[in-house]
């Protein structure tokens, strides 16, 4: 135990805990930014956030079709709501007659040139004027939600030619099955796309990087710093020497679990007292089925937060298999340029990897279980690695 | 020289140079091939449409609006047209003039369908689209102000004094430049819609950053490896024992400079003609870029690429092989100005990370209304960040046309300053 707690003291060495906290900071600073700060108008006041919430409070998660029609109108009037308000203080508009959005969007159906003309020429004065705002990103943002959230309502009245498309868009047959089956359901999730897709996507992209990078940080240079310094001839002259390369593997291993722990404790720690605490009520809903015309089916049957459990598993299982991997590598880097030149690729590579997985993560779009295959293959591959060396240790010369 | 000459050997035999050059390259000729496979989807395919595109030059030139172009191009559409149709009879059994029908059915089928089949569908659906898109192309131009959106961002980040001033005059600057678009005929050359093709965005946005990163990435290594190689042996009590011991920083850093230099030149050489093996640009080199066909997509909205001065596809491209190599030789400068700090290569590489990223944050957080946050946002670092916007429109920090001889001037300063006084410390220092 002694010898595992100094390995442990060698791998925390204060230099990189300063490294990765740096590391940390920057990348919470550039991507992280909704997750710590709420603008005045940010995500926390999202029409379909309010009124998601007000709706599961009243109906709970699943609701019928009806209701989730309810849901999508009522999104889209709150996104109407300020956008009406400042097309009724435009000259241009007054003098077009057109006194709200919804007016102006007719203009559409027309199908006429001229009218298409007028539209174009309306919109752009309207999202200028939005612009110039002191509310400005936010109302242009309402802009384009209003336009999503009219297609939602469009979705859901003319839902059964929408699922037959939405059947024939997707790759296998055993994908439309499963397309058709949560189409089919009588209840439907009330959980909003945005808490699902978009910013927390961001967010799990960059909390994947930040524990790799944590990871490779603290275990990256561990034993190169041993296979520089010479003692490995001197240690294993004893019969504890001898047993040092697995307690080293416990201790790289250790090290990488509580250094992400870490990680995962400090985004838990913004993510439920920041912006996206209102994504809470959410946890309960199912994840397949949405209102938005644009979601996802998924493979399985599982709520939000489970999803979101999910996520941080996979993420974590990842970060530990790369760990391992760069453990592996650096049992044979004789120099820290020799590891960093490991690190380089294994590092994009694991992050490119992280990434794909989590675009269309447990997606129909995707073969079922390719996400249990590649983070069993992450993890036990090197794991394997690490104790076919740890035998040829016990086995081989070491004076050779 | 025999000691130069050993240095490089010393270099170009080393593993990490040797198997990192090797997985680079495998990187990025994967991206290339997985572009040209049309990996995204399966309703779309660059490839084809860049092919198709160019193949349509061959036949009716590169000037939209000239008479012969016209005439030459409806009868290219009328043969696709045509096909289209015995397609759609041949896969339904069906017929129909309906072109988004048609369109839509066979879509709707793709996945059934043989790669022959597909590259069919692919060709016709990029001639087709090429008549809406050559329709419509001035939409992006004519209804951009750019004085006024400069105004809007003004008022919208509440800049005042210089960077009010600033974005204002180049705001200007980029209006007098549409206006030279549309009169001296940039404006009515064809080039590879970007929206069907991305060829911009993939080739200078995709492939030129990950070509600049990976230079720059083993140009640190190979910089802070001969730098700090006797250090790293235990040798450098022998080594710069003597005179010309002394000497051996100055072979060092030209081995590993003009070996840093010679890592972009290696992987251009291969990636760069697999690229247009694959992508075949013959009819468009001379071209301009600043056409209204090049908008591509970039957050929420569609951006046009609109360059400072007048450049055809060819020039561009090789000023943007040439500003890489100008940045990789700023990367190599100050990774030696920072191996000579530091005697731990991971310490050293560290360091060079962590001040990478915070020199790319620096100008967002100093205060807007002096010129600080235009002149550091002027680095190699956020230069690299916004690879395929290079001598062209591009954010409001970055855009000004002598944004690049600012920074080259500014940041071949700031390491000839460091180098200098860490080579004054070397010198001095007891070894």
């Amino acid at each position: 135990m002694r010898i595992f707690c100094q390995e442990l003291k060698k791998i925390f060495s204060w230099k990189i805990i300063l490294a990765v906290l740096a590391v940390t900071f920057f990348l919470y600073s550039a991507r992280m930014k909704g997750l710590v700060w709420d603008t005045p108008s940010g995500y926390t006041k999202n029409p379909e956030i309010v009124v998601g919430t007000e709706m599961v409070h009243k109906y709970g998660p699943a609701v019928n079709k009806a209701q989730q029609l309810e849901f999508a109108e009522k999104c889209r009037e709150e996104a109407a709501k300020p956008l009406n308000k400042r097309i009724s203080e435009l000259q241009e508009f007054r003098s077009a007659k057109i006194h709200s959005i919804d007016e102006m969007d007719a203009l559409l159906s027309q199908n006429d040139d001229a009218d298409m003309k007028k539209y174009s020429e309306l919109y752009h004065i309207l999202e200028n004027s939005l612009r110039s705002s002191p509310e400005g990103g936010f109302l242009v943002y309402l802009l384009f939600y209003y336009n999503n959230a009219k297609s939602s309502v469009d979705y859901l009245q003319h839902y059964d030619e929408f699922v037959k498309e939405k059947v024939q868009s997707v790759p296998t047959e055993k994908a439309k099955k499963r397309v058709s089956e949560v189409m089919a359901r009588p209840e439907r999730s009330l959980l909003p796309n945005v808490p699902l897709k978009g910013e927390s996507d961001g967010f799990t992209e960059c909390l994947a990087v930040i524990l790799l990078a944590t990871v490779m940080l603290f275990i990256g240079p561990y034993l190169v710093r041993e296979n520089r310094s010479g003692v490995k001839s001197i240690a294993y002259t004893c019969r504890s020497g001898r047993a040092v390369f697995g307690t080293q593997i416990a201790a790289a291993a250790a090290a990488a679990v509580v250094a992400m722990l870490v990680q995962i404790a400090v985004f838990l720690a913004f993510y439920f007292t920041g912006p996206h605490r209102v994504d809470l009520p959410f946890f309960g809903c199912d994840i397949s089925g949405l209102y938005d015309i644009n979601s996802d089916t998924y493979w399985w049957n599982m709520t939000f937060g489970q999803f979101f459990a999910w996520r941080g598993l996979i993420m974590f299982l990842i970060a530990f298999g790369f760990g391992l991997i760069i453990f592996a590598a650096s049992r044979f880097c004789k120099n820290y340029i020799a590891m960093l030149a490991v690190m380089a690729p294994v590092g994009l590579a694991g992050a490119k990897l992280m990434v794909w997985l989590f675009d269309r993560l447990f997606s129909v779009l995707r073969t079922q279980h390719i996400e249990i295959t590649v983070c069993a293959l992450v993890v036990l591959a090197p794991l394997a690695v690490c104790l076919i060396l740890l035998h040829r240790e016990k086995t081989k010369e070491i004076l050779s | 020289m025999r000691v130069f000459i050993c240095q490089l050997k010393r270099i170009f035999r080393a593993p990490f140079f040797l198997g990192l050059l090797a997985v680079f390259l495998a990187f990025d000729l994967y991206l290339v091939f997985s572009e040209a496979s049309g990996h995204k989807n399966d309703w779309e395919n660059c490839r084809r449409s860049v092919n198709m595109v160019n193949s349509v030059a061959e036949e009716t030139g590169t000037k939209i609006n000239s008479t012969d172009f016209k005439k030459k191009f409806a009868v290219v559409l009328d043969s696709h047209k045509r096909d289209l149709k015995s397609f759609y009879h041949q896969k339904t059994g069906k017929e129909s003039d309906d072109l988004s029908v048609m369109l839509d059915n066979l879509e709707g089928n793709i996945y059934q369908m043989t790669r022959g089949e597909k590259n069919r569908l692919y060709d016709d659906t990029t001639v087709l689209n090429m008549e809406n898109i050559l329709q419509n192309r001035f939409g992006v131009y004519r209804n951009t102000d750019f004085k006024k959106d400069g105004e809007t961002y003004i008022h919208e980040e509440k800049l005042e004094g210089f960077q009010a001033e600033f974005i204002r005059k180049n705001s200007a600057a980029l209006q007098s430049r549409v206006k030279e678009i549309e009169t001296d005929g940039e404006e009515d050359e064809l080039y590879f819609p970007g929206n069907m093709c991305r060829t911009h965005g993939f080739l200078y946005g995709i492939l030129f950053r990950a070509l600049v990163f990976e230079s720059a990435l083993l140009g640190v290594l190979i910089m802070m490896y001969i730098v700090n190689f006797e250090f790293m042996h235990g040798t450098q009590a022998l080594a710069y024992s003597s005179r010309r011991g002394r000497k051996l920083a100055t072979n060092q850093f030209g081995a590993a400079f003009i070996s840093g230099l010679l890592v972009p030149a290696l992987l251009m050489a291969v990636v760069l003609p697999a690229y247009f093996a694959l992508f075949n640009f013959s009819n468009l080199w001379n071209v301009s870029v600043s056409s209204p066909l090049n908008v591509e997509m970039s957050g929420i909205g569609f951006f046009p690429v609109i360059t400072w001065t007048r450049m055809t596809v060819l020039q561009y491209l090789w000023a943007t092989i040439g500003i890489a190599f100008a940045l990789q030789a700023v990367f190599c400068l100050l990774a030696f100005a920072v191996a000579v700090f530091f005697r731990n290569n991971y310490a050293g590489f560290i360091i060079y990370a962590i001040l990478s990223m915070g020199i790319i944050m620096i100008p967002e957080r100093l205060p807007w209304s002096t010129p600080l946050p235009v002149i550091t946002a002027a680095n190699p670092f956020t230069a690299w960040k916004n690879c395929g916007s290079w001598l062209a429109l591009s954010e409001p920090t970055l855009t000004y046309p002598t944004y690049f001889p600012v920074l080259f001037l500014l940041w071949g300063a700031i390491a000839a300053v460091v180098i200098f006084f860490g080579v004054r410390r070397f010198r001095r220092a007891d070894l």
